[in-house]
């Protein structure tokens, strides 16, 4: 018993040893994480994630016993990813906020013009959005019957609640480490780790054929 | 020679010159030198291309980018052929259709949008009735505007232009730089006149030519296998890149400019208008340096997605399957509510309540900064909860009295944390410095009560540094035995005279 406790008490000295040379960044890296910020090898969060790579061990365990939570390192085709997330039931520090279904859905919007249309865009503006929300005739009909009931000619007001919309959405979705805007506030760059709307739908995403037909037959 | 004849002469000898509209609408390899020029701009997916160079400016122009399209098509019919002036109602119509995509509407409601459009081409002076009332022509007006912006584009990637360009500009100058009358001559009418014109045509023209690369290899990364693809994005590649080198070594001839301003008379009497605008000059080279600098970036990112081709190929049926995931959610959401707002400049605009269907789970993410753990501001409501009046009859009697124990333990807290800072207060009255680390362990130790110590030091270390201490964290820690769960950094307390 009594080792057990001296054991334990050492293993409490090193709680959160981090290395000598960048521990300064913790502060930093802490608040992001704990924003639900993701944390990439991209110029603008390069610190903090060499920070976060050079330390993952005593992070991980310190989340872990902190705020019972898990410090993720999720791997991309070219590198990985960090973020911090935790079963709510476990919780109590740490709660988790739904992005709001609109933003999710512009979120998969943005993914799959990403993926699937535009594959070798490293950027793209908010007017390429707008311009394709405008023009896919598969897209267009149903984003005007969510927003306006109906299809609409193309007034002022169609055209900014559909800015409004790309604008607010690509907002919270900068806040999670998803996209970045470069010098002005039109161009942005989608960062790798915005593959997590892959990882999250995955299960859903290969029994998409089934799952569509017994929703439909459900919904008839 | 007028741009189109140009256009004209080079289908005639292809070989001649890597012509502009050949960048606009593919790589200049030498089996696509075939490719007509004029006849091109006629084509929709051109005519998108032209308006994206130029949209900023278009805006100002046109009230809607398809009227835009209507009246080069037009302009262009009329170029082809010099004799076509005149265009019948039908024709006009036709064009209105095509551009506008409205081929699905019924037969009444393009006959009354076609009114509508034509009668704003006609009141924004863009088109003229004929003698016959069915009929039209282009405006004066519309004619220079286009003719302006297909001038504007005829350049596009030729970097031997700049060359040729720059040893014109280099003669002018070595004459213009003797007297600042000459020079201020020069400046306006050959370096920006011609020069800058020409580097910013080249700019833009790489610039599009990598985006164009972009969108025609995400078109055929979706139908190509993978061996043709690889060898396509190779030979792509190796063209855009050729196409930067030789721009690369255009502009490394810049310099010569600054060496013959250097070594001008004006230079040399050290008159104060010459440098000024000397400056000018070199930040506006400077300027399209940059740019040119950028497309290796972007040049690099197309290469680098290029290399993961294998991942890209792989996932391609998991990607169909998004899409399909993608459709079937847009597809079956629904509105709750749409509201309407206005911005502020008064423009209405609508919210809606969009809900996902049910297979769409939440995308949920941490939140989890504790504020009032972080910055206790919350010392300003140790007193009753502004809402305990209202919440009294809502609340039944198990809640309120949970509320009054909260607000109780918030008072006693609030009552110590005032105590250990007036003890820490005596205690360095006659000290240069302390160790705050040990006080917080006394803290702890007496009240046994992690929430007090914590929120107590916040306070106290804030209130310090409002009262003029300087305070040092070292990297080391203290702790107690008898609470081994928690440590504190070394703090240094310190008076500041």
């Amino acid at each position: 018993m009594e080792h057990t406790n001296k054991e334990e008490s050492l293993n409490q000295e090193e709680f959160l040893n981090l290395s000598s040379y960048n521990f300064e960044r913790f502060a930093e890296a802490d608040f992001l994480l704990r924003s639900g910020v993701h944390i990439q090898n991209h110029k603008s969060q390069r610190k903090i994630y060499e920070f976060i790579e050079d330390n993952i061990n005593p992070l991980k365990n310190f989340y872990d016993r902190l705020y019972k939570a898990k410090l993720y390192e999720q791997p991309t085709v070219d590198n990985k990813y960090f973020y911090l997330d935790a079963e709510e039931s476990q919780n109590k520090i740490l709660n988790k906020t739904k992005l709001e279904q609109d933003v999710t859905l512009f979120a998969l919007f943005l993914f799959w013009l990403n993926k699937v249309e535009k594959r070798f865009s490293f950027y793209l503006t908010k007017q390429e959005l707008v311009e394709v929300l405008n023009t896919n005739h598969r897209i267009k009909p149903h984003i005007h019957k969510l927003y306006f009931v109906t299809e609409k000619e193309d007034t002022l007001s169609v055209q900014k609640t559909i800015e409004n919309w790309v604008n607010k959405s690509l907002v919270k979705l900068e806040k999670l480490g998803w996209v970045y805007f470069q010098e002005d506030n039109e161009k942005f760059e989608i960062l790798p780790a915005f593959d997590r709307i892959a990882t999250i739908y995955s299960e859903v995403i290969y029994d998409i054929d089934n799952i569509k037909t017994n929703y439909e037959l459900q919904n008839q | 020679m007028p741009s189109f004849a140009k256009a004209k002469e080079k289908q005639r000898h292809p070989q001649a010159n890597a012509s502009c509209f050949t960048f606009a609408f593919g790589l200049p390899h030498q089996d696509r030198y075939t490719q007509p020029t004029l006849h091109n701009i006629c084509e929709m997916e051109n005519f998108d291309r032209i308006l994206e160079i130029f949209a900023d400016r278009f805006k100002q122009f046109f009230p809607e980018q398809e009227d835009a399209k209507v009246l080069f098509s037009l302009y262009i019919k009329s170029k082809e052929n010099p004799e076509k002036i005149i265009f019948t109602e039908s024709e006009v119509r036709e064009l209105i259709r095509k551009h506008y995509k409205e081929e699905s509407e019924s037969e009444k409601e393009q006959r009354k949008k076609f009114f509508d459009r034509l009668q704003r081409l006609l009141s924004s002076n863009f088109l003229e009735r004929a003698k016959e009332r069915q009929q039209f022509f282009l405006s004066q007006y519309s004619k220079q505007l286009c003719l302006l912006f297909y001038q504007r584009i005829e350049p596009l990637l030729n970097p031997s232009e700049i060359e040729r360009t720059l040893n014109d500009v280099l003669q002018t100058l070595k004459i213009n730089s003797n007297d600042i009358e000459s020079f201020n001559h020069w400046f306006e009418k050959d370096f920006k006149g011609k020069l800058e014109t020409e580097l910013s045509n080249q700019t833009i023209a790489l610039d599009y030519h990598i985006k164009n690369l972009r969108d025609d290899l995400s078109l055929k990364s979706q139908t190509m296998d993978l061996l043709p693809f690889t060898e396509y994005i190779n030979k792509e590649m190796d063209s855009v890149v050729d196409q930067r080198i030789k721009l690369t070594q255009a502009f490394n001839r810049l310099d010569s400019i600054s060496d013959t301003l250097a070594d001008s008379s004006l230079s040399k009497s050290g008159d104060f208008e010459y440098f000024s605008k000397v400056g000018v000059l070199n930040e506006m080279l400077n300027v399209y340096r940059s740019k040119l600098d950028k497309s290796i970036d972007d040049i690099l990112r197309i290469k680098s997605i290029a290399t993961n081709i294998f991942d890209i190929i792989d996932k391609k049926p998991f990607f169909s399957k998004f899409e399909r995931f993608f459709f079937a959610a847009l597809e079956n959401s629904r509105t709750e509510k749409i509201s309407t707002r206005h911005d502020s400049e008064g423009i209405l605009f609508f919210v809606s309540d969009i809900k996902l269907p049910n297979f769409v789970e939440d995308l949920e993410t941490v939140k989890g900064l504790p504020s009032e753990y972080l910055f206790p501001e919350f010392y300003e409501i140790f007193g009753d909860s502004k809402n305990q009046k209202l919440e009294v009859a809502t609340k039944n009697q198990e809640k309120l009295n949970e509320a009054e124990r909260k607000s109780q333990l918030r008072r006693h807290q609030a009552e110590r944390i005032e105590y250990w800072l007036g003890n820490l207060k005596e205690k360095i009255s006659d000290k240069e410095e302390f160790d705050y680390s040990d006080f917080y362990l006394e803290m702890l130790n007496e009240e046994q009560d992690l929430e007090i110590a914590i929120k107590g030091t916040e306070h106290i270390l804030k209130t310090l540094r409002k009262e003029n201490y300087a305070l040092e964290t070292s990297s080391e820690f203290s702790f107690n035995p008898n609470q081994p769960n928690n440590a504190i950094w070394n703090i240094r307390i310190k008076k500041n005279h």
